[in-house]
């Protein structure tokens, strides 16, 4: 029996095909009521991390397949510049908003968190690790090097802060009364990145995923800037 | 149909050259940027400038931003290999995210708002 699951876990991209068809299992699950709230990326990574553990599989393994997945972020990103350009009027028609928006989310963001993270006692990793967790990962791993922070976990906290804002984010702004495309999609990009944009996409909200789009790439570029100034100050 | 297979593998190589574009034109300017970022602004420039025609690129970016959350599976399970650093510090980590992104998230939608608002009043 182990030798034959090890055989057929040996196939080359074996985690990659796996992957793939347990992310579209875990999307067919949320037809059944009871789990229909609890999003696919969490059924499906739990599934995952359920099934290494079971069979002793190493992440590197698993990963040396399913990275190329993850190479796919690259190319989904330069992407996000397709709604943008789909309502590039709407965008110019606010660019002070947008402009404004960007930079209070970025310095709230930073100084909050940062905040929150001191009360709570949390070390300095952590503390450095944390800082760029609004932002896409690709950018966020940078920041996180370049503050001396520790990237791998900065990618974890990028994933979990994308999926709470992505997963609260339109249910807490309607209940604020927030009333334009503009500003749900810039809140919403701020602080979840590409996860909190793709519901949006998802929503079928274009005008929000346009906004959202350009927020994360202004957001990133501002706290790739403005992490290491903080840094050097409360150091 | 096989026009729109044709135009998705078009499609993908051109987001995937942009990238790498952007990641040698960040190179040479010294920056520490992400490729994918810099992709990102070229594209839209090339996408404005009507340099890249629309009909070429609209499948595969549509396809990618589709199935965008499934790209992010790989590094989910990665938490495995922090497991226990997260265990031990959840509750300091969980919070800061949860607390610094509602505050930011509220406050960043009431600003833009206002600003909005008072630019559509002052337009009519």
């Amino acid at each position: 029996m182990i030798e034959f699951v090890q055989k057929i876990t040996d196939i080359p991209l074996f985690w990659l095909v796996a992957t793939v068809v347990i992310y579209r299992i875990s999307q067919s699950i949320g037809a059944f009521r009871y789990i229909k709230k609890v999003p696919p990326i969490i059924i499906a990574s739990g599934l995952l991390i359920f099934i290494l553990d079971k069979l002793s599989i190493s992440y590197e393994d698993y990963n040396s397949d399913a990275c190329y997945i993850t190479y796919l972020l690259g190319p989904a990103t330069v992407a996000l510049a397709y709604p943008f350009f789909k309502n590039f009027k709407m965008v110019a028609k606010n660019k002070k908003a947008i402009l404004v928006g960007t930079l209070s989310a970025t310095v709230i963001g930073l100084i909050s968190v940062y905040l929150v993270a001191q009360w709570l006692n949390a070390n300095n990793d952590i503390t450095l690790s944390l800082l760029s967790k609004s932002i896409t990962t690709p950018i966020a791993i940078e920041v996180s090097k370049n503050i001396g922070g520790i990237p791998a976990l900065t990618a974890c906290i990028v994933a979990i802060t994308g999926l709470i804002g992505g997963l609260s984010g339109h249910r807490v702004l309607r209940a604020l009364k927030i009333k334009h495309n503009i500003s749900i999609g810039l809140a919403i990009g701020a602080t979840s990145h590409v996860l909190g944009t793709s519901r949006c996409i998802e929503k079928k909200q274009e005008q929000q995923a346009a906004v959202g789009g350009l927020t994360i790439a202004l957001v990133g570029l501002l706290t790739a800037v403005l992490a290491p100034i903080l840094v050097k100050f409360i150091l | 149909m096989k026009d729109k297979f044709i135009y998705l593998i078009i499609g993908f190589l051109i987001l995937i050259a942009l990238q790498y574009t952007g990641g040698l034109i960040a190179q040479l300017m010294g920056l520490k940027f992400p490729s994918a970022l810099m992709g990102m602004i070229l594209f839209a420039l090339l996408l404005h400038f009507k340099i890249l025609p629309e009909r070429l690129i609209e499948h595969a970016c549509k396809l990618l931003l589709d199935k965008m959350v499934l790209f992010f599976v790989p590094i989910f399970v990665g938490i495995v290999l922090y497991f226990d650093l997260i265990a031990k510090n959840i509750i300091p980590i969980l919070s800061s995210i949860v607390i610094s992104t509602l505050i930011t998230m509220i406050a960043t939608a009431i600003i833009v708002d206002f600003i909005v608002e008072r630019n559509q009043q002052s337009n009519d």
